[in-house]
């Protein structure tokens, strides 16, 4: 602002003052010599003087407005903003001096810039006659410098933050040393322990430090226990390796948890006592009924006969409706565990339909099977799959006016099996498709009162089948019939393992509990193929594999078997455990094999692994459990 | 000839009476034993063919029974068929642990009891001499 004012004044004054100063030489000789012509020249100049004053002013203004840009510019640069640039176009020093400002902003840029660009710029010579500029440049750069150390106040501001973090988490943060001493505590580990940093600090940490997430127990000093979730994660302190242990106090979601696990308990124990109460009372019905109606105490008339059959067939609904409810209750507790094996999907077909022959037979309705020429066993559980195939033909047949006709078939489809109930029923309108399988859904009910179910049926038959890792779909059509279609998935013995084993590892590892593979191998079965015929090899192998079923224990437990031998698959087995399993199966198969005259002819051998004793994949548990034949001696 | 001698456990006694009709109907004499203590001793009297034993009862569950006759070498042997309700999977399995023989799951048809012990008992009613 002073400059401004100066320059333009300062222009303005010079101009004045000759001519004051002229004005009163040109007084003072007036004041001697009247009329000396000097005076008239300098009162001349004066006036000269005077004519000049607005020019000077208003070529100072132009001068002052070159340098007003020149010291925006500067101010600019001093806030740190090196994009700002002087535009002067007078053609004359001003401008060579905004050119060359110009040039050095960009030169001060450039020393911000990456290390090769500063040396680049470096060496351009400055023109010195604008060194006072390059002076206020050099505030600028001291202003960029001021920046950079607020820069690092704030990564102090940041530290402390961060320290702030530390010192209010909610979690316990504990620095380990690698010689497993304690170096530094938050107050939420003094909290969570119960125990005063001090005597934290320097201690022994006292855990072991692998780096996984695992559950601890915190004993507290005032007494009582909790839980911690520890994580421990690799870090530096002070410069040198340390473990940084973080404890989260799940004390409150473990008793929650506990909680839970008592409650579900109680409605398992409940859903177990009441279907027990309740089939009781329906079994004693059920079978005086059948003694009354085979006419064990005596001959019924036909009008006793039929109430009886009434009062049959209701106890026979009850008991389906009591299966449904724990059926489903079951399937919603995850509690329907399939028991699998190899099983003749045909034979179960042609068993639901006999059994439903008479009901077929009285309304007239036709009854037709399809199986492939050549159908091996299916890996599945029979009983939830001869339900599935009640289910769906027992609804075929209800809704299927007299006359119709119902096929139940099996599709090889190279990937899968399909099985297909198809009837020639009263069908399902299309908005009504998606409702099939949803629970306690009933619809378009035309039958009489005798035709209701509980509607779960179909719910059920799609878990089932969805447990089976199979799919249900139907088509339908409205007064022409109805399909309904699932898929059953095909499994080698080996895929089946492969599977099998890799879940239950899955569930181990969480759980931290064990399980155990067993083979047990038939040595040297070529030669036994000589003595043997294939049929009798098989039905040797079923016997084992019979008795190796009956040993199973629990939800997920399986047998399997293939020409070669068998695999025995137990979870929730440990070491010690499996060498009890392993000697009592030892003794239960050479029993059956004396008992059968085989036990010179046929040597078994067994292999055996633990997870995670002697393996932790399931590659590597399949591959250490094979028994090492000794082919030696056959 | 005598008739195969089979010990029904079972705490119902309409029930028990039922199966009682039933077996005698085919054929076979019937012991009765409405609890685990009573089972128990008239296993280690009266020296049956077969039992078939319900898994609830009182004084000794059917699981124990099945578990002590079983762990004897005296009546090892003796086929145990056992009554439960379908209600836990681990019913059966627990029970295969204690050495039951078969299972029949309530409400059940007389015919696949009948037919479970014709099979385990090899066919005839009667003893063989």
């Amino acid at each position: 602002m002073r400059l401004r004012l100066n320059i333009r004044y300062k222009l303005a004054f010079i101009f004045c003052l000759p001519a004051l100063i002229l004005i009163c030489v040109g007084e003072i000789i007036g004041y001697f010599w009247e009329y000396h012509p000097l005076r008239h020249a300098l009162l001349l100049s004066a006036i000269l003087f005077a004519f000049l004053l607005p020019i000077a002013f208003i070529s100072g203004g132009i001068l002052v407005k070159s340098l007003k840009k020149l010291q925006q510019a500067t101010e600019e640069i001093a806030k740190g903003n090196l994009d700002c640039r002087i535009n002067i176009k007078s053609g004359d020093e001003m401008e060579q001096l905004a050119d060359s400002f110009n040039e050095m902003i960009a030169t001060i840029e450039g020393k911000r810039g990456p290390v090769e660009e500063r040396s680049a710029t470096h060496e351009k010579p400055v023109p010195r006659r604008y060194q006072k500029i390059l002076q206020t440049s050099a505030k600028a750069t001291l202003h960029v410098l001021e920046d950079l150390v607020k820069a690092e106040d704030d990564l102090d501001l940041s530290q402390q933050s961060f320290h702030s973090i530390v010192e209010k988490s909610a979690d316990a943060i504990i620095i380990v040393d690698r010689n497993g001493y304690v170096r530094y505590v938050n107050p939420a580990a003094e909290t969570i322990f119960e125990h005063k940093k001090e005597d934290l600090m320097g201690d022994l940490f006292g855990m072991p430090l692998n780096h996984e997430r695992r559950e601890i127990d915190i004993f507290r000093l005032k007494g009582g226990r909790g839980t911690g979730e520890m994580t421990v994660t690799e870090t530096t302190w002070l410069g040198e390796k340390a473990d940084l242990v973080t404890v989260h106090d799940i004390t409150e979601r473990k008793i929650a948890e506990e909680k839970l696990i008592k409650l579900d308990q109680l409605k398992t124990d409940f859903v177990s006592t009441v279907s027990h109460e309740l089939r009781t009372p329906l079994t004693i019905m059920k079978e005086y009924a059948s003694i009354i109606s085979d006419e064990l105490p005596g001959k019924l008339n036909p009008g006793q006969r039929k109430y009886l059959s009434i009062i049959e067939g209701n106890i026979d609904r009850l008991s389906q409706i009591i299966e449904d409810l724990l059926d489903i209750s079951r399937i919603d507790a995850q509690k329907v565990v399939l028991k699998r094996e190899f099983v003749d999907l045909a034979s179960i077909i042609n068993d639901v339909v006999t059994q439903f022959k008479p009901q077929a037979d009285g309304k007239q309705i036709e009854f037709k099977t399809g199986f492939p020429a050549s159908l091996p066993p299916l890996y599945i559980d029979a009983d939830r799959i001869r339900q599935v195939f009640t289910n769906l033909i027992g609804n075929a047949i209800k809704f299927t006016p007299t006359n119709g006709k119902i096929i139940a078939e099996i599709i090889d489809n190279e990937k899968e099996f399909e099985c297909r109930v198809t009837d020639t029923g009263i069908g399902i309108a299309p908005e009504n498709l998606d409702k099939v399988f949803t629970r306690f859904e009933q619809f378009d009910r035309t039958e009489g009162s005798g035709a209701k179910g509980t509607g779960l049926g179909l719910a059920i038959t799609k878990a089932l089948i969805q447990l089976h890792r199979g799919s249900i779909w139907l088509e339908s059509e409205l007064n022409k019939g109805s399909k309904f279609i699932f898929t059953l998935p095909k499994y080698t013995p080996a895929a089946l393992l492969q599977e099998h084993v890799m879940n239950s590892l899955k569930e181990a590892a969480t759980s931290a509990s064990a399980m155990t593979l067993f083979n047990i191998s038939l040595a040297d079965p070529s030669k036994l193929k000589e003595e043997f015929s294939q049929e009798r090899l098989d039905s040797i192998l079923k016997e084992i594999e019979g008795l190796l079923r009956k040993s199973l224990r629990g939800r997920g437990d399986i047998v399997l078997r293939d020409s070669g031998g068998l695999v025995y698959f137990l979870v929730n087995c440990d070491k010690e455990d499996a060498l009890k399993v392993e000697s009592r199966v030892r003794q239960k198969l050479s029993d059956y094999l004396v008992g059968q005259g085989l036990a010179e002819k046929m040597k078994l051998y067994f292999g055996r692994a633990t997870y995670p004793d002697d393996a932790t994949s399931a590659e590597e548990l399949m591959k250490k459990a094979r028994p090492e034949v000794d082919t030696s001696k056959t | 000839m005598t008739k195969k001698k089979i010990l029904v456990v079972e705490d119902e006694a309409e029930l028990t009476g039922a199966i009682q009709i039933r077996l005698e109907q085919a054929g076979y004499e019937v012991l009765i034993a409405y609890d685990g203590q009573d089972a128990l001793e008239k296993a280690r009297t009266e020296n049956p063919d077969l039992i078939v034993l319900d898994l609830m009862l009182p004084k000794i569950d059917g699981y124990k029974v099945c578990r002590m006759l079983k762990f004897d070498e005296k009546y090892k042997k003796i086929p145990v068929v056992m009554l439960t309700a379908r209600a836990q999977e681990k019913d059966e399995n627990l029970g295969y642990e204690v050495g039951a023989d078969a299972f029949i799951t309530k409400p059940f048809k007389y015919q696949v009891l009948l037919a479970k012990i014709a099979e385990l008992l090899g066919g005839s009613v009667f003893k063989s001499l």
